[in-house]
């Protein structure tokens, strides 16, 4: 069996999240972190990164009462005179 | 006649109160700045009030201006995708020709403790600042990718960019983005 670089396998760990593996690729990509601790620490920070993307995606932001009123009466005042 | 007006304009009001929080929030996370989300909130709101009459409550308002702001962010994705091609090059700073990772950036263990709260907000601040020094591409092709859930054969659809094209830009984001963090996690920690 083909053996991957490292480069080949942060491609096949970001393929993974999609389920895109192949079964040999997955054997590829499990051999080579059995065997390169920095590929491991990669897959570890990537899986730190993308659970706290999914914290940040839930983040609320919100808009001032004037800022709102601002928006309203731009588009309204706008409007032309019929 | 007057009267119905001011009816849509009362209904009108409301839906700026009621959703406005909800696009805003949502066009920051997609990775606009501040002031570049309240401008898109503005154009949804316009194109909802040209559009009033055409709504007539088919569909949820919700819904409705959630579809008008995607379609809006797709429009800003893909004008800046003309601007700016996407780097296919092959050279990458982050690993040497034999594909093995570059000394300089040997990935660390960054020692995250996930029960601290401290810890994890400091993780997400560091997080925020790193996205926003990733290219315009990248941080398009990011969003869709992290926010939206966009499978890649769609992402890759949507932005008239090829396989190739997505996966190196997203390896680059990615690996770029760990770096980032790395750096100035240990900078913060003082190691």
């Amino acid at each position: 069996m083909k053996t991957i670089s490292c480069k080949e396998a942060v491609h096949f760990i970001l393929r993974q999240e999609e389920g895109k593996l192949s079964l040999l690729e997955r054997i590829s990509l499990w051999r080579h972190l059995a065997i390169c601790s920095l590929c491991k620490i990669f897959s570890s920070q990537n899986k730190e990164i993308n659970a706290a993307l999914k914290i940040r995606k839930k983040k609320q932001y919100a808009l001032t009462h004037e800022e709102k009123e601002r928006i309203i009466q731009t588009i309204l005042d706008d409007r032309p005179e019929h | 006649m007057e009267q119905a007006i001011s009816v849509k304009q009362d209904r009108f009001k409301t839906w700026v109160l009621d959703y406005s929080d909800m696009l805003y929030s949502y066009a920051i996370v997609k990775g606009f700045d501040h002031d570049a989300a309240k401008d898109l909130v503005q154009d949804t709101f316009l194109a909802a009030w040209k559009n009033i009459d055409g709504f007539e409550g088919k569909a949820s308002v919700k819904n409705w201006l959630f579809v008008i702001l995607k379609n809006k962010i797709t429009d800003q994705y893909r004008k800046t995708i003309h601007h700016i091609s996407v780097d296919i090059s092959q050279h990458d700073d982050y690993f040497d020709e034999t594909g093995h990772w570059a000394k300089p950036v040997f990935p660390r263990a960054l020692v995250l403790d996930p029960g601290s709260e401290t810890e994890q907000n400091e993780f997400n601040r560091i997080l925020e600042g790193c996205c926003n020094k990733l290219t315009r591409v990248q941080k398009m092709v990011f969003w869709m990718k992290y926010v939206d859930d966009v499978e890649s054969d769609d992402i890759c659809g949507q932005l008239a960019i090829s396989a190739n094209n997505y996966w190196t830009t997203l390896h680059r984001a990615k690996v770029q983005l760990r770096a980032c963090i790395e750096k100035n996690w240990f900078f913060v920690k003082g190691i």
